[in-house]
């Protein structure tokens, strides 16, 4: 094990368990060795400068990448392995960017989060009057402002009520109202018992939102703790290389 | 799919239906008022009009362009032609058998290349389909005993029923009856890309990673749309057959074969509408060509005969292009929507060049 996890406020077993987790593309090592776990209703942000494998981590527990070694459960049992699969595990991710169907309704893009379901419609226009997205339903994705845009694709993400929710980079290219705004949404989606994992470089973000702190560089887990514990840590300012974590 | 709810801005089925009789019966009366080469040339655009239905929802809806939808018309032509020959009946009965088989064959040849395509994308998949309508005739030739190499196969003329035989002619009954079938094929279409697939199609076009994220097979749809689409081009070449009476690896060359994408194209990528009017162009244009050459002193005519109709083909693509990117029925909807302006709807945003922020700067605090 490379660190040693603390668990803080929420008890319980964890929801997410990836335990010894590595990933190699090649001769280069993604993931080397990485254990951690989120419990419901907790919140764990993953931070780590660029290329510190926080996205091949998503990509390893969607079943995207296959892991050379350790082993991911949701609630006890492995994952599928296979993306689509996913949701049905009560599993939802959001993408870097957008990921959006360009192409659709805003109302479209939540369905299309929602098609096994007996009646998507229902849930979708629940959905969306939740996140204040009722009036541009019908209106092409594209249409709206970016941060509208995010809210979106956080809808299809929220739509099929998922137990552990994985969102890259959820406060990217927004603006500090909508981060604000973004982040009690984060909470609330917590407060339903929903174990959130959320990769981002926005540390204000980062430290507000998160119960637990796990910070990567080189595919290695190198803190991880409070948002406090790991904003305290000369590991985490050394590898930001110059950039300094701690004055604020 | 029963106990399932409709989706929200889905079409109810019965409307469906009701419009797609609506229309046919348009049709069917129409044969009425076309003498015989207008109806035969009715027959032709309602053939092509199942193929490039299929091809414009699979490359609108899925992204995934085939240049092989002949060697699909050719299958279920063929398909159609040596169930027919070898049925001991005639009838009604043999002739939506031979339409099944000539449909099931192209759905077969249709899996077997949609599964391939489904690993392929954009030019791959292009060099593909093609390579599929180059080897037609070589798997003509190859198997000529059943397929008898260029020289196709013919079916026994069958005629109009005694029933009807008073009162329609040949061409207008040939034409009828490629209505009919052209109508199950479009409205068939029509529903499959309405519905919850249709949602999944438009899903893995946009993004295919976001799409399997939300549980979408990416993979089974396309097989499952590029399969759709070849059983509409296979019916296609069955109606074909059953018009001309033959198939042979001929009338489904490679040119063809990109006429019908130019047809979708013209047309509109996406719009059924846009695949009719597109078949309607490809119909048109070579007979209205054929006209302008016949007038003209036969050594000039000799040399444009052919010619002339893929020059004039390519300078309308370039224009449809240039003036209505989205085709005919582009075209159509904008006009339609300046005669009717909708509220303001605000420029879309452009999207912010994304901010990795570790440490909040000022503003931000």
């Amino acid at each position: 094990m490379s660190a040693q996890m603390t668990p803080v406020r929420t008890g319980g077993e964890p929801h997410l368990d990836v335990r010894g987790l590595s990933v190699r593309f090649g001769g280069l090592s993604a993931l080397d060795d990485v254990s951690l776990q989120v419990r419901k209703g907790e919140v764990v942000g993953l931070i780590g400068p660029n290329g510190a494998g926080k996205t091949t981590l998503f990509n390893a527990v969607c079943g995207l990448v296959r892991p050379s070694a350790g082993t991911i459960t949701v609630d006890g049992d492995p994952l599928p392995g296979d993306p689509t699969r996913l949701s049905a595990r009560g599993v939802a991710r959001t993408l870097q960017g957008l990921g959006l169907f360009r192409g659709l309704t805003v109302r479209e893009n939540v369905l299309a989060g929602h098609l096994g379901a007996t009646d998507p419609g229902a849930d979708a226009q629940r959905q969306l009057d939740a996140l204040d997205l009722a009036a541009h339903a019908d209106r092409p994705v594209g249409d709206l402002p970016y941060p509208e845009q995010k809210k979106v694709a956080l809808a299809r993400a929220l739509v099929a009520q998922p137990g552990l929710l994985l969102l890259d980079e959820p406060a990217g290219g927004l603006g500090a109202e909508d981060i604000a705004t973004l982040g009690e949404l984060v909470r609330h989606t917590a407060g339903t018992g929903c174990a959130v994992l959320l990769v981002e470089h926005h540390v204000d973000f980062v430290m507000s939102v998160c119960d637990r702190v796990v910070v990567l560089d080189f595919g290695r887990v190198i803190a991880s703790g409070t948002p406090d514990e790991v904003a305290g840590d000369p590991a985490v300012d050394e590898a930001y290389l110059g950039i300094e974590v701690t004055t604020r | 799919m029963t106990g399932r709810q409709r989706l929200p801005g889905q079409r109810p089925l019965a409307r469906t239906l009701v419009l797609a009789a609506g229309w046919t019966v348009v049709a069917l009366g129409g044969t009425f008022a076309l003498d015989p080469f207008r109806n035969y040339q009715l027959a032709l655009v309602a053939a092509y009009l199942c193929a490039t239905a299929g091809l414009t929802v699979l490359v609108g809806a899925t992204g995934q362009l085939s240049l092989g939808h002949a060697a699909l018309m050719a299958v279920g032509g063929y398909g159609f032609a040596l169930t027919t020959n070898a049925l001991p009946f005639g009838g009604l009965a043999a002739f939506v058998l031979a339409l099944l088989a000539g449909a099931l064959a192209a759905a077969v040849v249709g899996l077997l290349l949609g599964l391939a395509a489904a690993r392929l994308s954009g030019p791959y998949l292009a060099g593909l389909t093609l390579a599929v309508v180059v080897a037609l005739p070589a798997v003509a030739s190859t198997w000529s005993t059943v397929l008898h190499g260029d020289q196709g196969v013919q079916i026994p003329f069958e005629g109009v029923p005694d029933a009807l035989r008073r009162v329609v002619a040949l061409e207008q009954w040939q034409a009828m009856v490629a209505v009919v079938v052209t109508a199950a094929v479009v409205t068939g279409l029509t529903l499959l890309r309405g519905g919850r697939f249709g949602l999944k199609m438009l899903a893995v076009r946009d993004d295919e990673v976001a799409a399997r994220l939300s549980g979408i097979p990416a993979g089974r749809v396309k097989v499952l749309a590029f399969t759709a689409s070849s059983v509409a081009a296979g019916v296609g070449g069955a109606v074909l057959c059953f018009v001309a009476q033959a198939v042979s690896p001929g009338a489904y060359t490679v040119g063809f074969s990109l006429l019908l994408v130019v047809a979708v194209v013209i047309g509109g990528l996406g719009s059924i509408l846009g695949a009719a009017l597109g078949s309607v162009v490809v119909v048109l244009l070579p007979w209205l060509i054929g006209r302008l050459t016949a007038s003209l002193p036969a050594d000039a005519a000799q040399r444009l005969d052919g010619n002339l109709a893929v020059l004039v083909f390519g300078l309308l693509l370039i224009t449809v292009m240039a003036v209505a990117p989205h085709g005919l029925h582009g075209a159509i909807d904008a006009a339609r929507r300046r005669r009717r302006p909708t509220p303001d709807v605000p420029p879309p945003a452009a999207e912010p060049a994304p901010r990795k922020v570790l440490v909040p700067t000022e503003e931000q605090r």
